[in-house]
């Protein structure tokens, strides 16, 4: 079994692999950062690392509201980012056999990897590839 | 002759430093293993330097003290082995001798170094060296008087008149020459030692001696021996040391020299390059030549960084002393391991490093080791970083110890504090005031504590990482970049946020009067100089709401395209020096953000390029320029 974060944007339900997130950090002060697109609210000092805040919500165009105050650490090996959402919601177990392959043109346009049935819900799990080459044309 | 020892002066104190740091472990190495043949040799050598050193310098109480220790250990030396007790008394002197460096580097008199000395009888358990009837007159450790310490430098003349008689003048000269090497540094000799050497008849040797004794003891010391008809023996006074500001120093090798050297013939081709293909208006050689430069001042850049590089030892050297003197207090058993010595870091990094270092190692010491056990400290690279860590094989962090801890000091709610696990929680030491021993003990408890290694290390844009395991031990991992880029920084802030610019790309900031302020067309403009300068606002570039510009205007006069332009800002806060971090993706991606730099405080604060907000600007269309 591997587990994932789950969390929501907007109204949606999204995850991500608890292997890609170094750590959630509790309500951290934010830095102005200079000419940055709204999506991104500030910088955080992570242990003397600056690591931007991308608001995942904003980002995707889910209707913005409130964020939660914790804050999603990428691990390194994946970039030197952090991701704000609408509200964490917990770690979730899954079988990888489990999920449910989206079309490539879906992943492209929703940055969504893969589908997790739980329960009577639906887990969206976030393409980091595909997120992080949106980035690539701030 | 006038000599300006001024420039010598720090080289001899970072020297002596380091000799001594190299005394101080080799004396603990001794102590395990007293009858080190090679370490004892080695002890002798070092001593034997800072008293050459300092005796060249003029500084004579420290030379008088390094000649002491060196007599001291001579005797060792014979006899192949150091006891304890004598261990204890050099270790004392090198503290001595560290009292002395400290007061030369701070332009004080030397302090007093007769009592130690004259201790020497009652502590060691033999006579020092047996001293030769000649020596004894003269020799240091036997109440001879010195003068007051003089302040500035001081060459003894001196001329000695043979006898007529004498049976081998020249042999007799000579041995005189070498015996005053031994009291100090032979500036020059008539005859010298190589005309000596070929005999004849010496009816006069005049020399010159850099010395830390006085006149008369050298009087007195010649003498005494045999053949000496008359001497004299004066003073020559050079110039006492002018206080000058001091520039610190660094060591270069040579090869790193050299290819200051080779970069250097190399631009001086790219200039006649590029003066060629001006001359001839060739548009691509001239661009061929530009890229040339450019990589040739990035090389130039990356060398002159290498001169700032050190090895760490340079900062373990106090480590096995230290180490020693917490096993002596403690009462514990304590093996110190340092690997990776060679690494090297800058310069200023490193300076900044020495405290918290030996701060962690005596952490560990004092709260990871229990009865025994070892400490490391391990250095080495990882890409672009360096790694220095201080292991131990100790206890382990407490766990509930810092739950309970970080609850009391109310940086935890009791809630917060159970659902923490370990991992989280060791980064709670670092919070400033926050220590897991309840009473302050003496070893630990004083000078820097975790913060400040927490703080220090940031500050350097590297990372501190604490792992522990319950009875395994703690290690703490300072990574550490290899080379600092330090810039200073104009602090200013504009819509409610502080940006910063580098000075470099500052000519000057004012403040003006709404009247200074003239319109051209739809562009505000100053006159500056005879220059009509147009006035941007930084808000605007840096797309912040517009604020109606109203009371005295504050503005930062920078370069753009070849122009000035007057940046309008909210408030300029001020300088500082930064170290600058670049930035990694996704935020190089931000076009006019050209680094950041982490405050005293923790405060991040991005550093813009006023060019590249224009170009970026005009891309998109947008309009920096005030309105009337």
């Amino acid at each position: 079994m591997e587990q994932l974060l789950a969390f929501r944007l907007g109204g949606e339900l999204y995850g991500l692999e608890i292997a890609h997130i170094q750590e959630v950090v509790e309500a951290p002060p934010l830095y102005y950062i200079p000419r940055a697109p709204a999506a991104m609210p500030g910088a955080l000092n992570f242990h003397g690392s600056i690591l931007p805040v991308l608001d995942l919500a904003a980002f995707l165009d889910f209707t913005t509201g409130k964020r939660d105050a914790r804050v999603l650490v990428l691990s390194p090996a994946v970039a030197h980012l952090a991701l704000a959402v609408t509200a964490l919601r917990g770690v979730v177990p899954f079988a990888p056999e489990a999920l449910l392959p989206t079309r490539e043109e879906q992943t492209r346009a929703t940055c969504i990897r893969a589908v997790l049935t739980q329960g009577r819900e639906m887990i969206n799990l976030l393409d980091l590839k595909t997120l992080l080459g949106r980035l690539e044309s701030l | 002759m006038a000599i300006d020892m001024s420039k010598y002066r720090d080289m001899f104190l970072s020297e002596s430093r380091e000799h001594l740091q190299t005394m101080g472990r080799l004396l603990v190495e001794l102590e395990k293993c007293p009858d080190d043949r090679e370490g004892l040799d080695a002890l002798f050598r070092e001593a034997h330097s800072i008293k050459g050193m300092a005796a060249s310098m003029g500084y004579r109480a420290t030379a008088e003290l390094g000649h002491h220790l060196e007599d001291f250990l001579s005797g060792f030396r014979a006899g192949g082995a150091i006891p304890p007790a004598a261990i204890d008394r050099v270790l004392a002197g090198v503290d001595l001798l560290e009292g002395l460096i400290d007061d030369l580097a701070a332009e004080r008199p030397e302090r007093d170094v007769r009592a130690f000395i004259d201790g020497s009888a009652a502590a060691s358990p033999r006579a020092p060296r047996p001293t030769t009837p000649a020596a004894e007159a003269g020799a240091p450790g036997n109440g001879a008087v010195t003068a007051p310490v003089a302040s500035g430098e001081e060459i003894l003349k001196i001329a000695i008149e043979l006898v007529s008689g004498a049976v081998a003048p020249a042999a007799r000269a000579l041995l005189m020459l070498r015996e005053l090497a031994a009291q100090g540094e032979v500036v020059d000799a008539d005859p010298n030692e190589r005309q000596l050497l070929q005999g004849g008849t010496v009816p006069r040797l005049e020399l010159r001696l850099r010395s830390w004794r006085a006149p008369q003891e050298i009087k007195d010391l010649l003498l005494a021996m045999p053949d000496v008809a008359r001497v004299s023996c004066v003073v020559e006074r050079l110039r006492p040391a002018t206080r000058q500001s001091r520039e610190r120093t660094v060591r270069v090798r040579t090869g790193l020299l050299d290819q200051f050297i080779n970069l250097t013939g190399e631009l001086v081709t790219n200039r006649y390059m590029l003066q060629t293909a001006y001359n001839d208006g060739r548009d691509r050689e001239m661009r061929d030549g530009l890229e040339r430069l450019t990589r040739l001042i990035t090389d130039l850049h990356h060398h002159v960084l290498q001169v700032r590089m050190m090895p760490l030892a340079s900062i373990t050297g106090r480590l096995p002393r230290m180490v020693r003197e917490l096993e002596q207090q403690t009462g514990k058993e304590v093996a110190l391991r340092i690997a990776g010595e060679e690494v090297e870091l800058d310069r200023s990094i490193l300076e900044a490093l020495a405290d918290p270092l030996m701060h962690l190692v005596r952490n560990a010491v004092d709260h990871g080791i229990e009865e025994r056990g070892e400490v490391q400290v391990r250095a080495g690279r990882e890409k672009d970083l360096v790694l220095v860590e201080v292991r131990d094989n100790g206890r382990g962090l407490d766990a509930e110890a810092i739950r309970r801890k970080a609850v009391a000091a109310g940086l935890l709610s009791p809630g917060q504090a159970q659902r923490m696990v370990e991992r989280d929680l060791f980064p709670l030491i670092c919070l400033p005031g926050f220590s897991t021993r309840t009473e302050v003990s003496e070893t630990s408890g004083r000078g820097v504590g975790m913060d400040v290694v927490k703080a220090v290390t940031e500050q350097f844009g590297g990372t501190l990482q604490i792992a522990s395991e319950r009875g395994r031990g703690t290690s703490i991992q300072l990574r550490l970049p290899l080379s600092v880029a330090i810039i200073r920084l104009l602090l200013v802030e504009c819509g409610g946020e502080l940006v910063a610019l580098p000075i470099t790309r500052v000519l000057r900031t004012l403040e003006l009067e709404r009247a200074e302020i003239r319109s051209s067309g739809r562009q505000m403009v100053v006159p500056l100089g005879n220059e009509l300068v147009p006035l941007l606002s930084l808000r605007r570039m840096l797309r912040q709401p517009a604020k109606p510009v109203a009371g005295t205007i504050p503005v930062v006069v920078s370069e753009a395209r070849g122009r000035k332009i007057a940046l309008v800002v909210d408030r300029l806060v001020g300088q500082r020096e930064a170290f600058v971090k670049s930035l990694a993706f996704p935020l190089d991606r931000i076009a006019g953000v050209s680094g950041a730099t982490i405050l005293g405080d923790g405060r991040i604060v991005f550093i813009i390029d006023p060019q590249g907000l224009l170009d970026e600007g005009a891309a998109s269309g947008g309009r920096s320029g005030v309105s009337p």
